[in-house]
């Protein structure tokens, strides 16, 4: 157990060398990476296990000196917010690679190479502790997602890529700045420099609040192009869109939960003055986010584009929670990240394996396929439901935390944000019903139903989605004493504010 | 505690039966399935009525903690009292029925089995919808239902007015649970908890009497907010104006959902919220005035339009909407008992109407309109006899059923000084005994107006003859045997205790007035039938042809039901749909956002593109570039 967090960082990595070396690509390749995948999965769960609940500190830490000279250290850790994270990461890496067997046709062996490295930049920049180090998996992942657009994606694919890696590249020129920022300041203050995420945090007190409220928006533009918020968001539909679907599963389920998560790691606890004053223009954004979002997904007519805005609105719920800066705000949010992963993964699985089939991701070419496959339109009417959040499934725990939460603490907006849930039924149930209902189209009579595999890796995520609806506990016990410390830590600030 | 979570597992595990093994392998053994579980429900729901009336048993328990939102904690909890045990009664037996009766209905269909595994999910969301013991969990099964209620109707999903009215129906519903939603967390604003046990204490509703709140800047009584945005979902679910207009079209289901779902189950839930909630309803004068106004509108609205429709379903359904008017008139004027006792005679009556439809379109061969029907009294005995039945019950012809419940309405709302409600209350109670005698004697009296129909309709099969013969009975009984006497019978007993809010003003009607109002309704109902004898026997076609040629604009405004989903369409839809599509999405985010972002990328290509010609790769061009440079360098520095 006490490397566990370096073995999740880097068996994904070692595994991508060994395919590289060992494999030719065709399906041994496949498996191979499906297997190392499951493996990284299963790692997972000794970590589920042996975490310990009622302490919301980091766990399992790793703590070695890298480059001594300039305080950068090797520095792992999980609490709380991370740990569902980081089995969310796992879990959609995994399926998202059994999810690719039929799709990916060309350069396999690359492919799923770009997958695994991913997924080592992926856990690595939810359990780095250090600063330097976790920028340097911040932009690891960036350039195996930029080639699985690039080369393996749709026809307006170099566009959408070189699109996704601007914006985010700006994103992370931002955050270097404020990085750099704090290194220095935080030097100046104590006399040590140091990346150490930790301790830069504990020295908020000492930080003006000019200067915290500069780092706020620099970091905040940031994270905002990775949420992403509006109106930074037109980077997600194209990408979405000319992504293959486990790009889109993996960006959508993962790679916008980086945005929130350094909201809730830096944002929050290292500039809590600029956070509390910015309170209500975050919540006024989240706002704009979940009703425009909800709006443009409703008139899109590409399936993907849909769900890429829908993705805007319902991350929108999440910053509104996580704004909220009390308990209930944000562990929904938090929850939110983790439904919104299971849930819109799902949809760009199923959108997926419906697009080998029939080639086209238009929704006036479909129509009544319910008829023909069957299975296929339960399994969707589910994910369906569940994105438009119906209680008994879990997106509606999380945007009722959210909602409780941003009720306490600005209800006007949480009265706006609300419209939401009428929005988000019009949207999908629209779209369900061309796509599904209705007569169906001639050229669809014989299209094939799901298959073993397919039913296979959508199983998991079913599971989840009634799982966290029915009993969440299981879920938000992870989270409950970490979010605690973060709003004590929250009103500490806000008390030393005034 | 024990019957409860059987009510529950019967009809979750027929579900999850039928659900998972139904494709394959039951297939036609659907129904035996889900009756099984039904049934438990049904032996429960009356082991509990027999608990609750003879020892005063009641449960309100915790199955696990659902929930935990800060210091805010919502059990998975259940309550049995006599308003629930009421409910279940009423939700078990018609869904029984139904139950049965769906298995001669749906025969031959491709989906039987999906049929009665969605039958289970309507029947479970339901019985979690009355059972529940805070708010929360009643909003689980609200929006459950109307998860099951879009599923059914959009059963033959195939055509496309089926699909459109399931995705109308959820989102007029969503509509109302966005209100639904701000009560939610208002009460958890106001009293920290969910639980009802917590939300309708008397003190702690004392206490917040005189509390204001304020939304967008404005002050407005917080118990009254509350309410009101708890009244919203119920306007969604209860199909109230102005949310009224999805229910018509739900229709488009088979007709054993529209006798279970949009008739007398689903659609009630929002009387039984307000009547739960009767401790917040019963202080917030405002929200209780829109209230009584919202359902005497609809009540009116309903039997205008039902005056005029020619299809059989439709005739029942805006029936439907204008009884639901009445109950929740009852609830606005705190008449709670007698709303939910309209609720129980309704369901009885109208889901036996809506059931007889459902036999006449399968004589009729799936056609509705009742201008090609007429004399089926004789090929139809069962069915007509039951029809005839439901009609008197629902025109409130003592003794049946709907004259008890519905006098009790008209009395109480008279009694409480609401003299122009009264008057729209009794005005409506003859259009609805005028309308339904008229669907009555178009269908069953007279001469067959479509021989080649006529000649091949038959009496239905058993299975769907036996609900309608039992529902007949309660249709004739419930109303004497619980209701009697007036306003002390069985049920004001019962229901009095849960149902009375505290500061209840005893309205003390003169006997002679009671009786005066009693026979009046009597009256009114015999007018309406012999009015609808009048146009529909005696002078048919030509009286009513000719108050169709007298009163044209009037007869267009109400044949198209008011213009009402024309005038969403252009107020709400087209500028939602076109602000979405050319505002935010053409130009906003393709035009200025998308132009910005590619601009950006197109800076660097200029640049590099001018940048370009400067690196030729001639050496002259270099040699000359450079000796200028250095030069300018000389002179520069020697300069300065």
């Amino acid at each position: 157990m006490e490397h566990i967090l370096s073995i999740l960082i880097f068996f994904p990595l070692a595994a991508a060398l060994f395919l590289l070396v060992f494999f030719r690509g065709g399906k041994s390749t496949m498996w191979a990476a499906f297997a190392a995948s499951v493996v990284e999965f299963i790692f997972t769960i000794p970590l589920m296990t042996n975490f310990d609940k009622t302490n919301g500190g980091m766990q399992f830490v790793e703590q070695t000196w890298w480059i001594k000279s300039l305080g950068i250290q090797y520095y792992l850790g999980v609490d709380g917010i991370t740990i569902l994270m980081i089995f969310l990461t796992t879990l959609l890496t995994m399926i998202a690679i059994l999810g690719s067997f039929t799709y990916i046709q060309k350069r396999q062996k690359e492919f799923y190479i770009a997958m695994l490295v991913l997924e080592t930049g992926m856990v690595g920049t939810f359990l780095a502790l250090d600063f330097f180090l976790f920028y340097i998996f911040w932009e690891a992942m960036l350039i195996p997602m930029y080639l699985i657009i690039g080369v393996w994606g749709g026809k307006r694919r170099i566009y959408a890529a070189v699109k996704f890696f601007l914006y985010t590249l700006a994103g992370s020129v931002l955050m270097l700045l404020a990085i750099i920022a704090l290194y220095y300041v935080h030097g100046q203050v104590t006399g040590e420099f140091t990346f150490d995420i930790l301790k830069i945090t504990s020295q908020y007190a000492a930080y003006s609040k000019g200067f915290q409220m500069l780092i706020f928006v620099v970091l905040f533009i940031g994270f905002a192009i990775k949420v992403p918020m509006f109106p930074v968001h037109t980077w997600l539909p194209d990408a979405h869109v000319e992504a293959p679907t486990a790009g889109s599963v993996i960006l959508a389920g993962v790679l916008l939960k980086m945005g929130t998560y350094g909201m809730l790691r830096f944002c929050l606890p290292m500039t809590p003055y600029a956070t509390i004053t910015m309170m209500p223009y975050v919540a006024a954004l989240s706002v704009i986010a979940i009703i425009y979002g909800a709006l443009v997904a409703m008139v899109q007519k590409d399936i993907k584009k849909l769900v890429a805005y829908s993705s805007v609105s319902h991350m929108g719920f999440v910053t509104l929670g996580i704004y909220a800066l009390n308990q209930a705000g944000i562990e929904g949010g938090i929850l939110q990240m983790f439904n919104h992963g299971i849930i819109t993964g799902a949809l760009f699985l199923l959108i997926g394996l419906i697009y080998e089939r029939t080639h086209t991701r238009e929704i006036a070419d479909y129509g009544g396929i319910a008829a023909s496959v069957p299975l296929y339109a339960t399994i969707f009417l589910i994910f369906t439901m569940g994105s438009i959040g119906l209680p008994s499934m879990g997106a509606f725990i999380g945007e009722f935390l959210v909602l409780v939460g941003a009720f306490e603490a600005f209800s006007d907006w949480a009265i706006l944000a609300a419209i939401g849930v009428i929005f988000s039924a019009v949207y999908m149930l629209w779209m369900f019903q061309r796509v599904l209902y209705q007569s169906l189209n001639k050229k669809w009579e014989n299209l094939a139903d799901m298959n073993l595999r397919e039913v296979i890796y959508i199983f998991p995520l079913l599971v989840i989605v009634f799982w966290v609806g029915l009993y969440p506990e299981t879920f938000t016990s992870y989270i409950h004493e970490s979010v605690k410390q973060l709003v004590e830590h929250m009103a500490t600030a806000a008390v030393a504010m005034k | 505690m024990i019957f409860a979570v059987l009510t529950l597992l019967g009809p979750l595990v027929a579900f999850l039966i039928n659900g998972l093994l139904g494709r394959r392998y039951i297939k036609n053994a659907a129904p035996v399935v889900a009756i099984a579980g039904v049934s438990v429900s049904f032996v429960c729901a009356l082991i509990l009525f027999y608990l609750v009336s003879t020892q005063g048993f009641s449960v309100d328990g915790t199955l696990y903690t659902w929930v935990i939102a800060g210091s805010l904690q919502v059990p998975f909890g259940i309550l049995v009292d006599p308003l629930t045990s009421i409910m279940l009664i009423v939700v078990t037996t018609i869904s029984l029925m139904v139950h049965i009766y769906s298995i001669g209905y749906m025969h031959g269909d491709k989906g039987f089995w999906r049929f009665f595994t969605y039958l289970s999910v309507f029947t479970l969301s339901m019985l979690i919808l009355v059972l529940g013991n805070n708010f929360l969990m009643l909003f689980v099964g609200w929006e459950l239902v109307g998860l099951s209620s879009y599923l059914l109707i959009g059963f033959w999903f195939f055509k496309k007015s089926a699909a459109d009215a399931c995705k109308k129906a959820f989102v007029m519903n969503r509509i109302g649970d966005f209100g639904f939603y701000i009560g939610l967390l208002l009460v958890i604003f106001t009293f920290r908890s969910l639980n009802y046990s917590d939300a309708f204490n008397a003190e702690a509703i004392h206490h917040v009497k005189e509390t204001t709140y304020t939304v967008f800047g404005m002050n407005f009584s917080l118990l009254d907010l509350m309410t009101f945005g708890l009244f919203c979902g119920a306007m969604g679910k209860s199909a109230q104006f102005p949310l009224h207009t999805w229910l018509p079209d739900a229709m488009e289901g088979p007709t054993p959902v529209s006798a279970l779902i949009h008739a007398a189950t689903m659609v009630t839930a929002g009387v039984y919220m307000v009547a739960r909630c009767n401790a917040l309803f019963s202080e917030a004068h405002m929200t209780s005035q829109f209230v009584i106004f919202a359902g005497a509108t609809t009540a009116f609205l309903g039997a205008s339009i039902g005056l005029t429709q020619y299809d059989l379903k439709r005739i029942l359904a805006y029936s439907t909407v204008s009884q639901l008017g009445y109950m929740i008139m009852a609830t606005g004027v705190g008449a709670y008992v007698a709303a939910i006792f309209h609720l129980f005679t309704h369901a009885m009556f109208k889901g036996l109407l809506f059931l007889c439809s459902g036999s006449v379109m399968h004589a009729m061969h799936d056609n509705l309109d009742v201008r090609v029907m007429g004399g089926l009294k004789k090929k139809m005995p069962i069915t007509h006899w039951t029809y005839l039945i439901g009609c008197i019950a629902i025109a409130g012809i003592p003794p049946l059923a709907g004259f008890w419940s519905k006098d009790e309405i008209l009395a109480m709302t008279y009694g409480s000084g609401h003299t122009f409600a009264w008057l729209v209350g009794t005005g409506v109670a003859g259009m609805t005994a005028f309308y339904m005698f008229r669907s009555y004697f178009l269908v069953f009296q007279g001469t067959p107006r479509d021989q080649h129909l006529h000649d091949h309709a038959h009496e239905s099969p058993i299975a769907m003859t036996f609900p309608l013969v039992f529902l007949a009975i309660c249709s004739v009984l419930v109303g004497i045997v619980f209701g009697y006497p007036l306003e002390d019978g069985f049920i004001h007993h019962f229901l009095g205790p849960v149902l009375t809010p505290a500061h209840a003003h005893a309205h003390e009607m003169a006997h002679s007035t009671a009786t005066a109002l009693m026979a009046l309704s009597i009256a009114i109902a015999v007018a309406g039938i012999s009015v609808a004898y009048l146009f529909y026997v005696k002078m048919y076609p030509v009286l009513p042809e000719k108050t169709v040629k007298t009163f044209k604009p009037v007869h267009k405004l109400l044949l198209n039901k008011w213009y009402f989903d024309e005038l969403y369409d252009f107020l709400f839809v087209h500028p939602i749909v076109m602000l979405s599509s050319v505002v935010f999405w053409r130009a906003i985010d393709v035009n200025v956002i998308d132009f910005t972002v590619n601009a950006f990328g197109r800076v660097p290509m200029w640049i590099g593109s001018v940048a370009r010609h400067i690196q030729t790769g001639r050496i002259q061009t270099y040699i000359f570039t450079m000796v200028v440079g250095v030069i300018v360098l000389v002179a520069f520095f020697y300069t300065v």
